[in-house]
């Protein structure tokens, strides 16, 4: 087999170059140290590292560069898990079930899980890379405009699994979410919208938005009860998990890191939506979708593997067609090019040996990233042995300073404050945040998509149906929104009274399409 | 969790998680009535076929008060929480505490436009400690410096990601 | 403010060694490290520009320049910023073609006249490119089509007023044709549709195409320049074909308007060593982009030229406020 030949050769040739695995092991470290930041994302540390590569022979460059990718991707669920701080935006889906966990005193296997499913998830989709590459390049140019409009509904639909006690409360933090990313300049024509003549507001503030409505609000929260602003956070525990429970997490795993490779490789979608989606279907898989949102181990695996699924789809779709999948492809294209190496179809056939190199080094990155996160995860732990009147003045700095740190802004700070004190009065009555931040991800992608597929179209809707991929995700979506509200429309018909809505009663999995 | 529900079991609404339901529902529909007479201005693209940067808004915010007028059905239609129920009484919240907070890490934004991320941040960590029930002023006077040092290294120096310098030292 | 400078440098003391203290007394500016403000996201073309140059200019100082990005509304934010900033030189920027065309669309506080030129580092025309697979294999025969089919060709850009949007209202203004515009999320969403063949064409710059066309997957028709491209020999322009436009992104050193004249003349000279450097030249050729230094002056002339030629078109096609 051509692939597996070229592999071991390019393994051989990586460990003669110590320097480049030095360097990857640097990337891999700063990664996860950048992703455990709240406001500094992988693209950020893939920015920064880019001029550093300058000098570098392209391997090192190259590896160094992927080890922050996959770190950052990672690292945010170190902080989202223990801190509800997600570091990225990937890590807001990781966020819900994860700090359920620790506040149960089980962030040690929270962690352990998150770590062995970004391993797990990433390697995969680096073997997906190098094995199946030329055959799945096609797939990412099949999405146009209308596609990528079926998948943003998809997207939003989720915010029905995602929404707690109530899935009303849930539709009007998304829909609130919706309105929210309208904010800014109009996708197809420039128009600034509620602005107020804020040039800041042309962009909806998306991060200072999450970092708020998650941990300024969190944080806040922890101000209001004495007795556990004198008292210590919550326990580690064992971070390894138990295998009969890592077990039962393989299939979701498979699967979560599956559907994070194919996002990774769709032009315009990344991690975020990866660990968002892998959450939703595993919640649909689950024998228990009740306890999603409560602390479940399955979501947390879901999300990691999902969101380091991407890293081997978007790398894939980069490499073969020189079409950046996020905006930290964007970058390392930027990279590769300064290296003097076109992506596209050539790069394959010119530079084989050094692409396969590269392979075998990102697989060694995963490795190292496995052992970073698991040697790091006590120490990391620590934090919670931090007393809360430390800790969450703490968490307060790091949500001002990280915030500072995306667009050098003051203005963003501020927006993250008023979202902290709208995050802590959502949390007092019930109203999740998490679907505010779907709905950030998804609806600007949601508008533009549609409106510039209208104008594909020529102003006729048609592509709505008939274009198969969009027609068969905005058919799962709309069954993945309606289904549950069916199911409690019906439930409370039978019982013959107004509940306040239930979760468990909403058990979205039986009688779903897949 | 003001109203978490009994598994299985209906639940009943306290008075004020009643009256704070209906005040929020409110709220949203003026943020959604606002977002509908601003969307009226919208010029349209010049793209022909084109829906304007209108639509979307307009949908989204009509949506918004279709859900927040079931959300207001149905509060009203719930049954009364029972006066004295124990599993509902919390652990007394100082709500004193969190409004001091914030307009603490308000202040601390708004003094570090000018004295910088140096001055402001210490001075802010050191206050929350206090607020917080830290009575030992020269161990939080260490903790917050040490805290403060540690962030700028790690933005500042070892990511090289500039913090806030402050109008007065520019 | 010596005073206050003192302060500041004692708290940002890991940005200075004391090695440089000695050379900062010597000369009145710089005496601090330098902000480079980019307007664009890390990663893109204009701050691998930015980062090119800075790495070449910080051996002509005798203080540090250093990248900052400040993005957001298609770079009025970044632009704003610049041009709002204390005109003393240490917050320098890279001025971009959207200072001539953003204050059109009346979504920015500036003009062109808020700055002061201190030089244009790149510049890179537009192109008109299609997919390799596609019937037109001169600009002439899709020139024809678009003219019997008004309207149905639809060419991809990076935004509403975006430049490529702007370049391709400029042909079809000049050649009386009807195109239908699809705005894309930058220049790479619409590299990627033309992939798909889910459009026609793109307007975007032979740069942004280039491993395309290596690969073979797409052709370019025609640029938008006054001579043809060195990387791209075969590709006319559409001068030689009769049409008069030429449109081009361009970036380069600004600073505010009021700045004084010796830090300008500083940044000139040290801009004017840099530039001149080969691994500045070969580093720019190695990311694709066109080395096309001028120093402040005839950037002036060349700004003025584009702010009056956009003006004039943005009015013509409606988008002007």
């Amino acid at each position: 087999m051509y692939e597996l030949d070229m592999l071991l050769h390019g393994a051989q040739a990586l460990f003669n170059q110590p320097m480049a695995l030095l360097l990857a092991l640097f990337g891999v470290t700063l990664g996860i140290i950048i992703g455990a930041l709240p406001g500094l994302t992988a693209t950020m540390g893939v920015a920064i590292l880019l001029p550093f590569t300058f000098g570098m022979d392209p391997l090192s460059g190259l590896l160094m560069i992927s080890g922050v990718f996959f770190g950052g991707i990672y690292g945010g669920s170190v902080t989202a898990i223990l801190l509800k701080i997600p570091g990225t935006p990937a890590a807001a889906a990781t966020a819900i079930d994860g700090f359920e966990l620790t506040k149960k005193g089980q962030a040690g296997i929270a962690l352990g899980t998150a770590t062995f499913s970004s391993f797990l998830g990433g390697t995969a989709s680096v073997f997906v890379l190098i094995f199946l590459a030329p055959v799945l390049a096609r797939f990412a140019l099949e999405f146009s405009a209308s596609e990528s409009f079926a998948l943003a509904v998809f997207g939003l639909s989720i915010i029905a699994s995602i929404s707690g006690v109530s899935v009303i409360k849930g539709l009007i933090s998304g829909f609130l979410g919706l309105l929210l990313a309208t904010v800014g300049l109009d996708p197809m024509g420039g128009f600034p919208r509620y602005t107020g003549g804020y040039t800041e507001l042309f962009n909806v503030p998306f991060i200072p938005v999450m970092i708020g409505l998650f941990a300024a609000a969190e944080a806040f929260k922890s101000l209001e009860d004495p007795q556990v602003r004198a008292g210590m956070a919550a326990a580690l525990d064992r971070i390894i998990p138990p295998w009969h429970m890592f077990r039962r997490q393989i299939g979701n795993i498979a699967r979560s890191s599956g559907l994070g490779i194919i996002i990774g490789m769709i032009p315009g979608a990344g991690a975020d939506i990866a660990a968002f989606v892998a959450y939703n279907e595993a919640k649909r898989f689950s024998k228990t979708p009740e306890n999603y949102g409560k602390g479940e181990l399955g979501a947390v695996a879901a999300c990691e593997s999902g969101a380091n699924g991407c890293t081997g789809g978007a790398l894939l779709t980069m490499l073969t067609l020189g079409i950046p999948g996020d905006a930290v492809t964007a970058v390392m294209l930027g990279a590769l090019t300064l290296q003097g190496l076109q992506p596209g179809p050539l790069l394959f056939k010119d530079h084989a040996d050094l692409v396969f190199t590269l392979f075998a080094g990102m697989l060694v990155c995963y490795v190292m990233m496995l052992v970073v996160g698991l040697g790091s995860l006590r120490f990391m732990g620590r934090i919670l042995q931090m007393p809360k009147s430390v800790l969450t003045p703490c968490i307060l700095a790091l949500c001002i300073v990280g915030t500072y740190a995306i667009n050098n802004s003051l203005f963003d700070i501020w927006i993250m404050l008023a979202a902290g004190v709208v995050g802590y009065f959502m949390q007092k009555w019930d109203f999740p945040a998490s679907p505010v931040v779907l709905a950030l991800i998804m609806g600007p992608m949601a508008e533009a998509n549609f409106r510039r597929a209208l104008s594909l179209s020529g102003g006729s809707y048609d592509f709505l149906y008939t274009r198969p991929i969009t027609a068969v995700l905005l058919t799962i979506a709309i069954l993945t929104l309606m289904l549950p509200l069916l199911r409690r429309l019906w439930a409370q018909r039978s019982s013959g009274g107004p509940t306040t809505i239930n979760p468990a009663a909403g058990s979205s999995r039986m009688g779903t399409p897949e | 969790m003001s109203n978490a529900p009994a598994p299985g079991g209906k639940v009943g609404l306290r008075p004020q998680d009643r009256l704070a339901t209906l005040v929020i529902a409110v709220l949203v529909m003026a943020v959604a009535v606002a977002a509908i007479i601003v969307a009226g201005d919208f010029p349209p693209t010049m793209l022909e076929t084109d829906v304007g940067p209108a639509r979307f808004p307009i949908i989204f915010a009509v949506a918004l008060l279709v859900l927040c007028a079931i959300l207001v059905f149905n509060t009203l239609r719930a049954p009364a929480a029972p006066p004295d129920d124990p599993a509902q009484a919390e652990p007394k919240a100082s709500y004193g505490t969190v409004a001091i907070g914030i307009v603490a890490t308000a202040a601390c934004l708004y003094a570090m436009e000018f004295v910088g991320y140096a001055i402001a941040t210490p001075i802010y960590l050191f206050g929350l400690m206090w607020l917080m029930g830290r009575r030992n002023v020269i161990a939080n006077a260490a903790i917050a410096a040490v805290l403060t040092a540690l962030i700028y290294a790690a933005f500042a120096v070892a990511l090289s990601v500039p913090l806030p310098v402050g109008s007065l030292f520019e | 403010m010596k005073g206050y400078r003192f302060v500041t440098g004692a708290v940002v003391g890991a940005l200075t060694s004391a090695t440089m203290m000695v050379a900062v007394q010597a000369a009145e500016y710089p005496t601090k490290a330098i902000e480079l403000i980019v307007p664009y996201a890390a990663g893109g073309g204009t701050d691998l520009v930015a980062r090119a140059y800075a790495d070449a200019v910080n051996r002509h100082l005798p203080q540090s320049v250093g990248v900052v990005n400040k993005t957001g509304g298609g770079g009025a934010v970044g632009l704003s910023e610049i041009m709002a900033a204390r005109p003393d030189g240490y917050r320098i920027g890279m001025g971009t073609v959207e200072i001539t065309t953003l204050p059109n669309l009346g979504v920015a506080r500036f003009t062109a006249d808020d700055f002061t030129p201190i030089a244009r580092l790149n510049a890179e025309p537009s192109a008109i490119t299609v997919n390799a697979n596609a019937p037109w294999k001169t600009i002439e025969e899709f020139l024809a089509y678009a003219k019997e089919n008004p309207g149905k060709v639809r060419i991809g850009n990076s935004g509403t007023g975006a430049i490529w949007h702007l370049a391709a209202e400029a042909l079809a203004t000049k050649s009386g044709l009807k195109f239908s515009h699809i705005p894309y999320d930058g220049a790479n969403p619409a590299v990627t549709a033309l992939l798909g063949n889910h459009i026609e064409a793109v307007s975007v710059s032979p740069a942004e195409v280039s491993s395309h066309i290596a690969a073979g997957t797409l052709r370019i028709l025609a640029v938008m320049d006054d001579q043809r491209s060195k990387a791209f020999p075969d590709a006319p322009t559409l001068k030689e074909k009769g049409i008069d436009v030429t449109v081009a992104t361009w970036r380069g050193i600004v600073v505010p308007k009021k700045t004084p004249a010796n830090v300008v003349e500083t940044l000139r000279a040290a801009s004017k060593k840099a530039v001149e450097e080969q691994g500045f030249r070969d580093q720019l050729a190695k990311m694709n982009l066109s080395y096309a230094y001028l120093d402040g002056p005839e950037y002036k002339v060349a700004m003025e030229k584009d702010a009056e030629m956009f003006k004039v078109l943005m009015k013509q096609i409606g988008l002007a406020k």
